[in-house]
């Protein structure tokens, strides 16, 4: 019989040393994705956004990005550049974790702004700025399943839940599903403080931009009200040259875009 | 048996809750995943294209007015016409030129109507790899991190040849800038500025077309800024200024985020007298935005020198920065030189005052926009009180403002019978 408890116990054991080689370390994965949406050079894009409420268009933008990592903090700095509607042309808004600068040049003046302003109508300047979810977040587990994504199609995924790693993180919590076998993003789930579900995003649409397979849309539906819809495409990804000296308060009334 | 029939006899109940739990459950999935996929859907419809950057951005704008007074006088109406264009584009590798100008055709009932075009920059710019700049010609320098009132904003006087509103936003919208020569050198945490504006030799000229140097270059000035990151989101702005003979004026402005929606900021600028600027914004979740401002200005009189100056009771306590002829005689001509004096300067005509901003962005519906403030004098109690809803569509906007001072005649906030005005504005984005 004590032979028998052995065998069994050998067997449970190599049982769970095959899963836990089989399931990789959550940071892992995380990091991974990150890699598949953000390039690892300084780079440049655009972004139109289409808000919808109830099902109607209910307000559009075009935005110049240009971001950077920042090798000390593990973090992007991103500047934001209004190309439209016409009105918000040439404003500006530096992103610097939570150091962020709202520029206007009508004024000349740059009014630093706090991340709970919005400056995007339903999406927050969060939304569009570059992330490093495995630099802002731990998860804290990761476990397979079967979810379908933004183009209707069953993914077999790997759903990590992430807690804040730094205490400026944005989100109390983050759900998200990411493909097993490509790392690409294919769903999230952002939660407030209270754990109330702030927004469901859908990443889809990915063709390669410089040099990787990368998602350029990201559908956002409110929490509270999900007939509000904002739709991101992302295009014009370059290589841009980016220096430090410009990712800062001073330099915003001297930036031109590319 | 006593014990375990009571559990027997709740299982149908139990299993009753746990059939109602799941079949709650799979509803909420079940419309979770329809209302994703109606959001997909509209995606699946969206059709976007990038707007194209531009040089040049153009605008129109019309507005009418209505003024009530408190001395019995009929009302007044009047009616303004503006474009405003700003162009900003590459001349040759390393120059670029910049153009900001508006033009104002101003009319009002039983007056003559008045066309004012205010160029408000007007320069050239050299960079050398992009953080050795230089710049030639008028170039409007802001500075300051108060939101009404800015004691280190040294470039500020007689810059608004035409008021269109009393919103701080506004006025500095508006205002010209100064000729100088800039020169900037920046690096990864910080800058250092300096400049220098020449003095012309013309008085401010209020002919349409004329460029108005005489307002914004009445003397010769200078001044010097390093701003240099301390810490993570600590990055204070340090200025020193001076002109002629008067006494070299420092400054320096930081703003601070705490947690995050509040932002705090404190202006001080010093040498001559003293002046502050220090207030915090809050910011709610649903882009609602709180101001409170407290300003300082140890140039101006206090409460019993104001109460002097405004009764006529006490002509040598008009303050030493009252420059220029005395407007009219009588025992009041002091007082409304200095009041004429401070306003030009964008100076606070009494010590203190108090300052309160609220906007709130997508009343309701996209793109409608409320904003008001008051401003506050705790030595005579007079306040003025204004307010702006305002809907913007991609090109075109429509806003109804309202204004309204209270205090006596000679009071900070309300010197004159002017009491209430309503403005229609159109407005349209080319």
């Amino acid at each position: 019989m004590r032979t028998v408890i052995w065998i069994l116990t050998l067997i449970g054991l190599a049982a769970s040393a095959t899963c836990a080689a089989e399931m990789p370390d959550a940071q892992e994965i995380l990091a991974a994705s990150d890699a598949v949406r953000n390039p690892g050079k300084p780079f440049g894009l655009s972004i139109v956004l289409v808000e919808y409420r109830d099902s109607k268009e209910s307000d559009s933008n075009t935005l110049g990005i240009y971001s950077k990592l920042d090798g000390q903090t593990g973090r992007y700095r991103t500047l934001i550049s209004y190309v439209g509607p016409p009105r918000d042309a040439g404003k500006l808004v530096l992103e610097n974790g939570t150091e962020m600068w709202f520029y206007d040049p009508s004024s000349e003046a740059s009014i630093r702004i706090s991340p709970q302003q919005r400056l995007l109508g339903q999406a927050s300047t969060g939304d569009v700025v570059t992330v490093n979810f495995s630099h802002d977040y731990h998860a804290e587990a990761a476990t397979s399943e079967d979810v379908i994504d933004g183009d209707r199609t069953q993914r077999h995924c790997y759903k990590l839940e992430l807690a804040p790693a730094v205490p400026d993180a944005t989100y109390h919590r983050v759900e998200m599903w990411i493909e097993q076998t490509t790392s690409r993003p294919v769903k999230a789930k952002f939660y407030s403080d209270s754990d109330h579900l702030l927004k469901t995003a859908y990443y889809r649409q990915f063709h390669t931009e410089l040099g990787s397979e990368r998602p350029t849309e990201i559908i956002i539906i409110d929490g509270l009200t999900p007939s509000w819809v904002t739709v991101m495409r992302y295009s014009h990804y370059a290589w841009r040259d980016i220096p430090d000296s410009w990712l800062q308060r001073d330099y915003l009334p001297r930036f031109r875009p590319e | 048996m006593r014990r375990v029939a009571p559990v027997l006899g709740r299982l149908p109940l139990a299993w009753a809750w746990a059939f109602a739990v799941a079949g709650v459950g799979l509803t909420v999935s079940a419309r979770a995943a329809s209302e994703d996929e109606a959001a997909l859907a509209l995606a699946d419809k969206t059709v976007t294209e990038p707007t194209p950057q531009r040089t040049c951005l153009e605008s129109v704008e019309a507005a009418g007015d209505q003024t009530t007074y408190s001395d019995g006088r009929a009302s007044t109406g009047g009616g303004r016409g503006s474009f405003n264009v700003r162009c900003d584009g590459a001349l040759a590798d390393g120059w670029r030129a910049t153009l900001s100008d508006r033009f104002d055709y101003l009319g009002s009932r039983g007056s003559a109507a008045q066309a004012v075009n205010s160029l408000k920059e007007a320069y050239v710019s050299f960079r050398d790899g992009g953080t050795e700049l230089l710049d030639v010609g008028r170039v409007n320098v802001r500075e300051g991190a108060g939101f009404a009132y800015n004691p280190t904003d040294y470039f500020r006087a007689n810059a608004n040849r035409t008021i269109i509103s009393i919103d701080p936003a506004t006025l500095r919208d508006e205002r010209m800038g100064t000729l100088m020569v800039r020169s900037q050198t920046l690096w990864s945490s910080g800058s250092l500025t300096a400049l220098y504006a020449p003095g012309v030799n013309a008085e401010p000229n209020t002919s349409t077309l004329n460029p108005d140097f005489g307002a914004t270059n009445g003397q010769s000035r200078w001044m010097v800024m390093l701003s240099q990151r301390l810490a993570d989101g600590l990055q204070p702005k340090v200025s020193v200024t001076g002109h002629g003979n008067q006494a070299v004026q420092a400054g320096v402005s930081v703003t601070e985020l705490i947690g995050r929606a509040t932002v705090a900021y404190v202006e001080w600028s010093g040498g001559l007298s003293s002046r502050l600027s220090t207030g915090l914004t809050y910011t709610t979740p649903y882009k609602l935005s709180l101001t409170l401002e407290y300003e300082y200005n140890g140039a101006a009189p206090d409460a019993r020198a104001w109460q002097a100056l405004r009764t006529g009771t006490a002509a040598s306590t008009a303050p030493a920065t009252s420059t220029g002829p005395a407007a009219g005689t009588g025992p009041l001509a002091t007082y409304v030189q200095y009041r004429q004096d401070a306003a030009a300067r964008g100076e606070l005509a009494t010590r203190e005052n108090g300052f309160a901003y609220v906007s709130w962005d997508d009343v309701i519906i996209n793109r409608l926009s409320l904003t008001g403030f008051v401003r506050f004098d705790p030595y005579d109690h007079s306040r003025v009180v204004w307010g702006e809803a305002r809907y913007h569509g991609q090109h075109a906007g429509i806003a109804l403002q309202w204004q309204r001072n209270s205090g006596d005649a000679t009071s900070d906030l309300a010197p004159w019978p002017r009491r209430q005005s309503w403005t229609a504005l159109i407005d349209y984005y080319f």
